[in-house]
C-alpha cells in the first residue's frame, strides 16, 4: 500500500525554473525542476478549444494550492514508486 | 577498481566522487554539493566526506540558540576546529550563534557542525565547491580538468535516461553567459494563418514552455489582401514579438497563374529561443488579413 508522498522543500532556481525535492513513504527523495510560472501562469482545461489551442479569450490564472501540489508531484518522476522485492513480484505469500 | 591515468599507467585510488540530486555525479571545476541539515537536538550535523570539495559557504537560515561549531577531521573520528568568516561582517571563528552566512576553504577529508547546547532548532544549508576539478573512477578512465571541461553524465538540467544509464559525456553549448544542454526537436506544429494579428501555431502542454528552434514562413502564390499591401509576418511569444519578421508585398487580387509564392526557406535558431512564460502560446501574426490564400508556418522545437 502506497502513501501520498511528502513535499519536503520547493527550491527557487532562479530563470523561473524551481526544484522540488519530495520525500517518499520508504524514506527516500527524488527531485525534479519545473516553472514556477507553470503556477503563475496556467489554464483552466476549458481554456483550450477542440484544437488544442487556447480560446482567445483565455485568461491566465495562479494555480490553486491543491493544483500547486499536483503539479510539483508530476515534476518528479514516480514520486510513489517503491522499492520492492523479488517476493513482492511474485505476489508468492511468505510461509509463517 | 583503482583508477589509471592517461599515458601514465595505473595511479591510486581516486575517491568516488558523490553528487546531490542537482549536482553531478562527476565533480568538475565549479561542481558544487549541497547537504541541507536541521536538528532540534545536540548532534553532529552535516557530517560529509568533502574531499572533492575546497570550498564551503554554510547559511544557518534558522537558529533558535546553541552553539554549531565547525570542525574538520582527517579520519571521521578525531575532530579539530575549522575556521570560517561571516560573510557579511569581518569576522572569523570557528562557531555560529546565529544565523548568517559562513564561508572558508576546506583543507581536510570530513566537516561536520557539532551543535550544543540547542535549546530551538539550528537549520541550514550547507554548500560545498569543488574549486579543482575532481574525477572520480569511471572504469579506468580518469579526465582532465584543465581548459577542458568534461562535463558529467547528467547535467544541472538533468537527462532522464531510459532506466539504464545516461550518456557518458553530453557535451554543452555557451549561449554568451551560461552553457545549455544541445537540443534536438521533438515537437512539430503547423499552421495556416489568414487573419490578421495572431494565430496559434503551437500550444504546449500544459506547464511546458515551448522553444522554437527552427521554423519556415511559406505564402501561397494566390495570396492577396484588401488594396494589395505590405504584409509582415512575426511570431510573437504570447503578446511578446521574437524578433523575426518576414515582409511580403501582397497584391490585391489573388493570382491564378501557377507560382512560386514566397518562403522563408528553413531559419535555424540553433538551440532555439525559450518562452517566456509555461503556457505561452507560439502566435503567428499578419499584419494584415489575407483575402485569398494562406501562410502557412511549420514551427519545430522542443516542449520543455
Amino acid at each position: 500500500m502506497t502513501t501520498m508522498p511528502t513535499i519536503k522543500e520547493i527550491t527557487d532556481l532562479g530563470d523561473d525554473r524551481i526544484r522540488v525535492t519530495v520525500l517518499r513513504d520508504d524514506g527516500s527523495e527524488v527531485s525534479g525542476e519545473g516553472w514556477l510560472s507553470a503556477i503563475l501562469n496556467h489554464y483552466d482545461p476549458e481554456s483550450y478549444g477542440p484544437d488544442g489551442h487556447l480560446r482567445p479569450d483565455a485568461a491566465p490564472r495562479r494555480m490553486t494550492p491543491d493544483e500547486v501540489t499536483d503539479y510539483l508531484l508530476s515534476l518528479v518522476a514516480s514520486p510513489q514508486a517503491q522499492i520492492l522485492s523479488v517476493d513482492d513480484l511474485t505476489g508468492i505469500p511468505k510461509e509463517p | 577498481m583503482p583508477g589509471v591515468l592517461l599515458g601514465l599507467g595505473q595511479g591510486p585510488v581516486p575517491d568516488v566522487a558523490i553528487g546531490d540530486a542537482g549536482q553531478t555525479g562527476l565533480i568538475t571545476a565549479g561542481g558544487r554539493r549541497e547537504v541541507p541539515f536541521s536538528t532540534t537536538t545536540n548532534q553532529a550535523v552535516c557530517v560529509i566526506d568533502c574531499s572533492n570539495y575546497r570550498w564551503i559557504a554554510i547559511q544557518f537560515t534558522t537558529f533558535g540558540g546553541g552553539t554549531a561549531s565547525f570542525q574538520a577531521s582527517n579520519d571521521g573520528v578525531n575532530w579539530n576546529v575549522l575556521q570560517l568568516g561571516l560573510t557579511n561582517a569581518a569576522i572569523a571563528g570557528n562557531t555560529a550563534t546565529a544565523t548568517g552566512m559562513y564561508a572558508g576553504p576546506l583543507h581536510c577529508r570530513y566537516f561536520r557542525v557539532n551543535v550544543t547546547g540547542i535549546s530551538g532548532t539550528i537549520a541550514g544549508v550547507a554548500e560545498f565547491f569543488a574549486i579543482a576539478g575532481v574525477l572520480a573512477n569511471q572504469t579506468g578512465n580518469v579526465g582532465i580538468n584543465g581548459n577542458v571541461t568534461i562535463q558529467a553524465a547528467s547535467p544541472a538540467d538533468g537527462v532522464t535516461g531510459n532506466g539504464t544509464s545516461a550518456p557518458s559525456f553530453a557535451p554543452l553549448v555557451f549561449n554568451g553567459a551560461t552553457w545549455d544542454r544541445p537540443r534536438t526537436p521533438t515537437t512539430f506544429k503547423s499552421a495556416s494563418i489568414t487573419a490578421s494579428g495572431n494565430t496559434a501555431v503551437w500550444t504546449p502542454t500544459s506547464g511546458k514552455k515551448f522553444r522554437l528552434m527552427r521554423f519556415i514562413v511559406m505564402l501561397t502564390a494566390d495570396a492577396a489582401t484588401s488594396g494589395g499591401a505590405e504584409i509582415d509576418i512575426t511570431f510573437q511569444d504570447s503578446t511578446t514579438d521574437l524578433g523575426f519578421k518576414a515582409s511580403c508585398f501582397v497584391p490585391a487580387v489573388a493570382g491564378t497563374a501557377f507560382g512560386n509564392g514566397f518562403s522563408s526557406g528553413w531559419i535555424d535558431w540553433g538551440n532555439g529561443k525559450l518562452s517566456a512564460l509555461a503556457n505561452n502560446v507560439l502566435n503567428g501574426n499578419l499584419s494584415a488579413a489575407l483575402t485569398s490564400g494562406k501562410c502557412t508556418i511549420h514551427a519545430i522545437g522542443t516542449e520543455e
